[in-house]
């Protein structure tokens, strides 16, 4: 069938990035993209374009109570008094206001009722405290239950964003709130478009290790799987694959749940915590930094790792296949520290010490033992 | 705008056009990062960006009258923000910011660890936002920090659909020259 090509531009781009686009409109950009490599390249300048300015530095949100105050006291000298926002009705919710001008208006109700100066000012008294009361009392319940919709609302208008690794990448991404993320390969990382003022949040699917901007009173939460890791300013690598996930401190501490385990644990510097099905008592444990650490600076570190994790390991880091010619060779284990440098190395190394061979055919590794 | 919240903002405005204090605090609260945002990007400098998005909330206020009500969005709130911010330019020379930079270099040299968290330095790709002229500036910052679609973008800045696929084609295509050792 013969197709006109049809001409995309940046709007369009731009809302595929965006994921606003309809699945036909998605359909059709994934032709566009697969017409050409020129295609291809313009597309992933632009999303990288597109993700890294959006997480180029900003300042902090400034407090917005104080903000909010700034703007009441100009608008009350700006306004004449019937705009003022003094009036009867807002004043419950404008808390930082002085509570003076509403005591004569609740009063002027009451005047004609009492004959008695004494009576009077004993009313005074007796109403100006019950309102100081109920205002102390019902104020903050108030506030927080609007602060809580205010938070739902601004849930909705910050957006999300993707950050994807395939194999045989990593990414060094700066987060908004100034915090650093090194992404390993064939990993994902959720983030909002800017943090909240009391909270950050960002998910995590595969390997990351993250240095954390500290800000008291505005923690960092990382979701990834089952587990919840809550730090305010510290440097840790959370691994999530296939086995479980661990959690290694390199700086500071941070705090670690999982849905099923509930109990917050503590981990400290040097420290690792792992949850998997099978350990069913996970505690923080010595770790080995530069071990967990390694693949930041391109080694791969293995300490009796089964040696089909460490084929997984160099699938992913070389962006390979793998089969197994012989099923017990998995459960074998290596220990050592490579350069990633040359895979060719890496694989001799393996083959001498495990006394296996592995073939490398095109981007397939072929593993078997020494003996044909 | 994600259509969610267009209800919630149509219900806002049309009672903040109806004097109501409280929908306008609810308003502010709502779109105080945004604007802020917005205008840090737009001036690239936080603190004018704090006084502007005080201002830009004060004339919405004083001039709720003016609210449309049809265009649906909050568009109103960003062009008071650019018009600030062009006034602003206008008013202030760059020199007057660059000294700012340097007292607060000077600050930080003499106190460098209480005056860390306030002092803000830029990175490279705000650098790059800067160098754009300012219409095509504004059009990036709206699409790409405030979330409109270039249907919105042209309402906000007043200019046709045409004019805001140029000035964005010509913004991406000036950041990629500018940022491309970022981009390999």
């Amino acid at each position: 069938m013969y197709r006109i090509k049809k001409s995309v531009d940046s709007q369009f781009l731009i809302r595929v990035i965006e994921e606003k686009v309809s699945p036909e409109e998605m359909e059709y950009f994934e032709r566009w993209l697969e017409e050409s490599e020129e295609n291809k390249e313009q597309f992933s300048t632009l999303i990288l374009l597109w993700d890294k300015i959006g997480a180029s530095k900003a300042p902090e949100i400034p407090n917005k109570e104080i903000t909010w105050r700034k703007i009441v006291s100009t608008l009350s000298k700006k306004t004449s008094p019937s705009l003022s926002l003094n009036s009867k009705r807002s004043s419950l919710h404008f808390n930082f206001e002085k509570d003076e001008p509403k005591e004569p208006n609740t009063l002027r109700n009451y005047h004609k009722s009492f004959d008695y100066i004494w009576l009077r000012l004993a009313a005074i008294v007796f109403f100006s405290a019950g309102l100081i009361y109920f205002i102390n009392q019902y104020q903050p319940f108030h506030n927080s239950i609007s602060n809580f919709e205010h938070k739902k609302e601004l849930k909705e208008v910050i957006k999300e964003y993707t950050l994807r690794t395939e194999k045989g990448e990593r990414i060094t991404f700066p987060l908004g709130d100034g915090s650093v993320v090194y992404l390993n390969a064939d990993s994902k990382l959720i983030y909002p478009s800017t943090f909240a003022d009391s909270f950050r949040h960002v998910e995590l699917i595969g390997e990351a290790y993250f240095s954390v901007k500290p800000y008291k009173n505005r923690p960092f939460e990382v979701i990834s799987g089952d587990a919840k890791i809550l730090v305010t300013g510290t440097k840790f690598n959370v691994k999530n694959r296939n086995d479980g996930i661990s959690i290694v401190v390199a700086e500071g501490s941070v705090r670690t749940s999982t849905s099923v385990y509930e109990k917050v644990q503590t981990l400290r510097r040097g420290e690792m915590i792992t949850y998997s099905q099978k350990n069913n008592n996970p505690k923080p444990v010595k770790a080995d930094l530069s071990h967990y650490l390694a693949w930041r600076s391109d080694k791969l570190a293995f300490s009796h790792t089964p040696l089909v994790e460490v084929v997984e390991e160099i699938k992913r880091y070389y962006n390979l296949e793998a089969i197994f010619l012989k099923e017990k060779l998995k459960s074998k284990t290596l220990t050592g520290l490579f350069n990633t440098d040359s895979l060719d190395k890496i694989i001799s190394i393996i083959n001498l010490t495990l006394d296996i061979r592995i073939d490398r055919n095109g981007n397939k590794l072929i593993v078997t033992d020494g003996e044909d | 705008m994600l259509s969610e919240n267009v209800e919630i903002l149509l219900n806002l405005l049309g009672r903040i056009k109806n004097d109501d204090e409280n929908s306008f605090k609810e308003f502010f609260f709502l779109y105080q990062p945004g604007v802020f945002h917005f205008l840090y990007r737009y001036t690239s400098d936080c603190e004018t960006a704090k006084d502007l998005t005080q201002e830009t909330f004060i004339r919405f206020w004083l001039h709720r009258r003016d609210i449309d009500l049809s265009i649906c969005s909050n568009a109103y709130l960003y062009r008071i923000a650019r018009n600030l911010s062009i006034n602003y330019s206008l008013k202030n020379s760059r020199t007057s910011r660059l000294e700012d930079e340097e007292n607060t270099l000077i600050r930080l040299s003499r106190n460098p660890e209480t005056e860390y968290d306030s002092v803000f330095f830029m990175d490279d790709y705000q650098k790059a936002i800067e160098k754009l002229p300012e219409r095509c500036r504004a059009t990036f910052i709206l699409s790409r920090f405030s979330g409109f679609d270039y249907s919105e973008i042209a309402g906000i800045l007043g200019v046709s659909l045409q004019t805001v696929k140029n000035q964005m084609n010509k913004a991406l295509s000036v950041l990629k020259k500018l940022l491309a050792i970022y981009l390999n």
